[in-house]
This record gives structure tokens, C-alpha cells and sequence, in this order.
């Protein structure tokens, strides 16, 4: 099993104006989806973000009030997957809520050295 | 904390919207209609930490109180932010935090408040949609046939209008009492409310929201109940009940509205029934909620369509009539008349109403039409014409042409 991490980008503005009932639904969405991801052994972990964080920058270790960019790129969220392939992680990942609401997902191959080993 | 028993992240049925009703008014109440925007947003960003926050292993035991929390303490820290820039007293807030849960009565206060607004009839209605009972600007906009501008522009005018009322109407300290005509005006809005759920014919997948909007209705009906005890309060409520009765048939398996005449009669809820005629108190003034409560009363007792009293009802929609005139009761009048063989008559009647009915009577113009279908094809059509007009969603056209295809 390889793991993947999914970058869930959403449109917060978009997830904000929701309706309660919409909000409720969308967080219940996203309860069973990690629930079905535990039961089929996919689930290592995942959790929301913060909007507001910080950057700490280069070799002087500047820190900086951030990330301040678009609002429909914001990382809002991520999950870390088990699958076999890149192929599976995918059709997992396709399932993910964040996409009911018009957010991208980014999944990512976590590195090891095994991969590359002979 | 942990919840005990994950269970596949099923919160309790409505519960952010349950939330929203009760953290809203409460809020207002406490500080004032002059910050109702930052409660709005306070809400919003409760929900959103929610989603943010919550796992499906591990949510908050008390849901509803994490969210008072989270939105209450943003209010007070974005007032406390004002206040540094301001003379804002944020002094008087300090300390709040610990108070765990929103004041019930304050929906009620709000409503009070909102029946007193110098708006129209339907800018009170999408306040109390809106703000009162916590449902979406996209959802209102479904049911109402109006665009998302249309309820932004009206929801504005009533909030400004809502923070030139006197600070009375939303002092806790003062005890809640109606007077007769408050009274009146806040059961026209809960009466306006259940007609907007139950007007609304829909398919399966839509219809969710429609009986949320009745049983929304019922819910302001009876906490108006606890305050007033007023007969017309209870026969709203017996009214609301004895059409709650038929709900599910109503609507067929596949989406399909059901019209009075062919609706199967054993699908209406007996126990509903029962609670409509506990309501159903004969009244010391004759008033237009116990006439309307008494005929469906009336049909809900019939053992089929043609053994209905039509006889009864004519005098009673008659009575209604002299109380209050309105197309609806006209186009129900007239098929008391037809039923009873007056069929000039009722002919009579439509023609004069054909006019008057306001387009957003979805389920009569196509109710009316298919009664008509073989009494007068011609006005049949152009029930029909009219209901294909108004609709502008596609999945009612279709319902529409599927039943005008019908031979």
C-alpha cells in the first residue's frame, strides 16, 4: 500500500454562503466519507484548516501573517489515503465532498525510500 | 470530546438550521439589532469551524452548544475589536461567555418585532424564512418563484427597518405579551408561511424543503400558543394539521402531484387528524382560521371524494367569503359548485377569478386544470398555460405537460 495525501482547495466564500442545511449536510458528507475511507482500510488521518496562519520565510526565518491569496485557492483541508496506485487513489479521492461544492482536489504520492531502492 | 458511538456522522435531523433559529434571535436580542450582520456572519463562521473541525470519530457530545459558543464568542470578539476604535461599551459583554444556552422566547420576540415592520407581506415572510428559521436565500428563492436579487434587496430594507423599531421589542427583561392585533399579524405571517411549504407541488427530491417550511409553521404556531392561548392560534394550528394529515398523498411515488379528488384517502394520517380536531375548539368570534379548519375537517372526514357535504362546505366557503375575499376561496367555491350540478355557476365563478389568482398559486392553477379537464376543456388549457408560464424551474414544466398529455 502507498499513501497519498489529498489537497482539498475550496472556494470558502462559496462554502460559507451556504444554507445551515447545506453547511449540515456537507459536514455530515464529509463524516461518512471518512467513515467509509476507515472501513475500507483507505483512512490514515486528514483534518480542516485554519484560514489564517502564518509563513515563515528563507534563511532569516521572517515570519509573515499568510497565506493571503485568492480565496478559491485556498488549501481548506486535507486528507492522507492508502491505496495501491496513483489510478486508485484517484478514484478515491473523486469521491471526496470537497467536490460538491465546485472545490479541486490535489492528490500527492507521499515519497519513500523504498520506492526507489533496489 | 469524544463522541461515545460514532455512527456514520448522522447528526441530528436539521440541527445546524435548528441552531440558526434559536442563536440568531437569541443574539439579536442580546446585543442589539444594530449588529445583526455580524450575527449573521458570527453563524456563518460557526458552521464553517464545524466543517473545518469536525470528525466523523470525533465531534462535540453537544453540538448545538459548541456552535452558540463559537458564533457568540466571535460576535463578542469582533465587538470588542469595534470597541477599541469606537465608544462602543464592550464592557457590558465581557464576562458573557459562560451563559450556555439561547434564550427560546426570543424567536418569538423577533417575529413580534418583524410583524410590526413597515414592509410588504412577502418581505415579511422571507425575514422570518431567512432570519427567524434559519433557511438559505437559495432555498427561499427556490420556493418563492423569486430571484436570489429580489430576496438580497428585501431582506436589507427589513433589516434596516428592523433597526429603527424601539429597543423594547428586544429587551428580554420585558415580559412577552401580544396584543389582539400583533397577534393577528404574526398569524398571517405563520399562515403565509405553511400555504408557501404547501403550495408548492414538487418532485420526491425536491419537496424536502417545502414540508420543512410547513412543519416550520406548525413549530412558530405552537410556541405562539404558550403565549397567547388564543382561539384563532389553535385553529391555525387544527388547520395546519388536518392538510399536514395529507401530506403523503399528495404526492405520488413518481414525484407527481395528487389532486384532492384523486388522492388515496387511506395514506391520510389518522393520528394527525386526531391533533387538528383537539385544535379544532368551537370559537367565541368566528374567525377565518376556524372556517377554513372546519372544511378541512370536513374533507379529511369524507369517505370518498363525491360523498364529501358539498352543500356544507358551499355555506361555509360562502361565510368565508363575507369574512374575506380571495381567489382561492372563489376557485373552491366553485367546485362545491360544480360538484353540487351548478354548473353555470361555477363557470360563473372561474371566469371572474381567471384573472385575479396570483401566478405564484402553483398547486391550485394546476389542480383547477385537471378538475376542469372534462367540465371545460377550454378553461382546463388555460389553467394550464398559466401554470407553464409561471414555472420557470424545468422539473415542474415537466410535471405540467406530463399531466396536460394525459388524456
Amino acid at each position: 500500500m502507498k499513501q497519498f495525501i489529498l489537497l482539498l482547495h475550496e472556494d470558502a466564500e462559496t462554502v460559507k454562503s451556504l444554507s445551515p442545511e447545506q453547511m449540515q449536510q456537507l459536514v455530515g458528507q464529509h463524516m461518512q466519507w471518512s467513515e467509509k475511507l476507515q472501513q475500507h482500510g483507505n483512512y490514515v488521518g486528514g483534518s480542516g484548516l485554519d484560514q489564517s496562519g502564518k509563513q515563515i520565510v528563507g534563511k532569516d526565518l521572517m515570519v509573515k501573517d499568510g497565506p493571503y491569496i485568492e480565496s478559491k485557492e485556498l488549501i481548506g483541508g486535507y486528507y492522507i489515503i492508502n491505496a495501491s496506485d496513483y489510478d486508485s487513489a484517484i478514484e478515491i479521492a473523486k469521491g471526496c465532498p470537497n467536490h460538491l461544492w465546485g472545490g479541486t482536489t490535489e492528490v500527492r504520492y507521499l515519497m519513500t525510500a523504498e520506492d526507489y531502492g533496489a | 470530546m469524544a463522541h461515545s458511538q460514532p455512527n456514520m456522522g448522522q447528526l441530528t435531523e436539521h440541527l445546524f438550521r435548528e441552531t440558526y433559529q434559536e442563536v440568531f434571535s437569541s443574539l439579536v436580542v442580546k446585543y442589539g439589532t444594530a449588529h445583526i450582520d455580524l450575527i449573521e456572519d458570527a453563524l456563518q463562521e460557526a458552521f464553517y469551524k464545524a466543517l473545518k473541525s469536525w470528525k466523523y470519530d470525533n465531534y462535540p457530545e453537544n453540538q448545538k452548544g459548541w456552535l452558540f459558543t463559537v458564533a457568540k464568542n466571535h460576535t463578542i470578539n469582533v465587538l470588542r475589536r469595534e470597541a477599541k476604535s469606537t465608544t462602543f461599551d464592550a464592557v457590558n459583554f465581557i464576562g458573557e461567555e459562560n451563559s450556555i444556552a439561547p434564550e427560546q422566547n426570543d424567536q418569538l420576540r423577533l417575529l413580534l418585532a418583524c410583524s410590526k415592520l413597515n414592509v410588504g407581506a412577502q418581505a415579511k415572510l422571507i425575514f422570518t424564512l431567512k432570519s427567524i428559521c434559519g433557511f438559505g436565500v437559495d432555498e427561499i428563492a427556490n420556493s418563492l418563484q423569486i430571484s436570489k436579487e429580489n430576496i438580497y434587496k428585501q431582506l436589507q430594507r427589513s433589516k434596516r427597518k428592523l433597526r429603527e423599531l424601539p429597543k423594547t421589542y428586544f429587551t428580554s427583561e420585558i415580559a412577552l405579551k401580544f396584543t389582539s392585533e400583533e397577534l393577528l399579524y404574526i398569524e398571517l405571517i405563520i399562515y403565509f408561511m405553511f400555504n408557501e411549504g404547501y403550495d408548492s407541488f414538487s418532485s420526491t427530491s425536491k419537496k424536502a424543503i417545502h414540508k420543512d417550511i410547513c412543519l416550520e409553521a406548525v413549530r412558530l404556531g405552537k410556541s405562539l400558543l404558550k403565549f397567547s392561548d388564543k382561539e384563532t392560534t389553535k385553529h391555525l394550528l387544527s388547520l395546519f394539521y388536518f392538510h399536514m394529515a395529507r401530506f403523503e398523498s399528495r404526492i405520488s411515488t413518481d414525484g407527481v402531484f395528487v389532486s384532492l379528488r384523486e388522492q388515496d384517502r387511506k395514506l391520510w394520517d389518522g393520528t394527525l387528524i386526531k391533533i387538528g380536531f383537539d385544535y379544532l375548539e368551537k370559537p367565541q368570534n368566528l374567525n377565518r382560521y376556524y372556517i377554513e379548519a372546519l372544511i378541512a375537517s370536513i374533507h379529511v372526514s369524507a369517505a370518498t371524494f363525491t360523498q364529501t357535504p358539498w352543500e356544507k362546505i358551499l355555506k361555509l366557503y360562502d361565510m368565508l367569503l363575507s369574512l374575506n375575499d380571495s381567489p382561492i376561496i372563489r376557485l373552491n367555491r366553485a367546485i362545491c359548485l360544480f360538484e353540487l350540478g351548478k354548473i353555470a355557476a361555477g363557470n360563473q365563478e372561474l371566469e371572474a377569478v381567471k384573472e385575479v389568482l396570483e401566478d405564484s398559486y402553483m398547486y391550485y392553477s394546476v389542480s383547477m386544470a385537471e378538475y376542469l379537464e372534462d367540465k371545460n376543456p377550454e378553461l382546463s388549457r388555460f389553467w394550464y398555460q398559466k401554470s407553464l408560464n409561471n414555472t420557470k424551474q424545468d422539473f415542474r414544466k415537466n410535471l405540467i405537460k406530463n399531466k396536460m398529455g394525459k388524456p
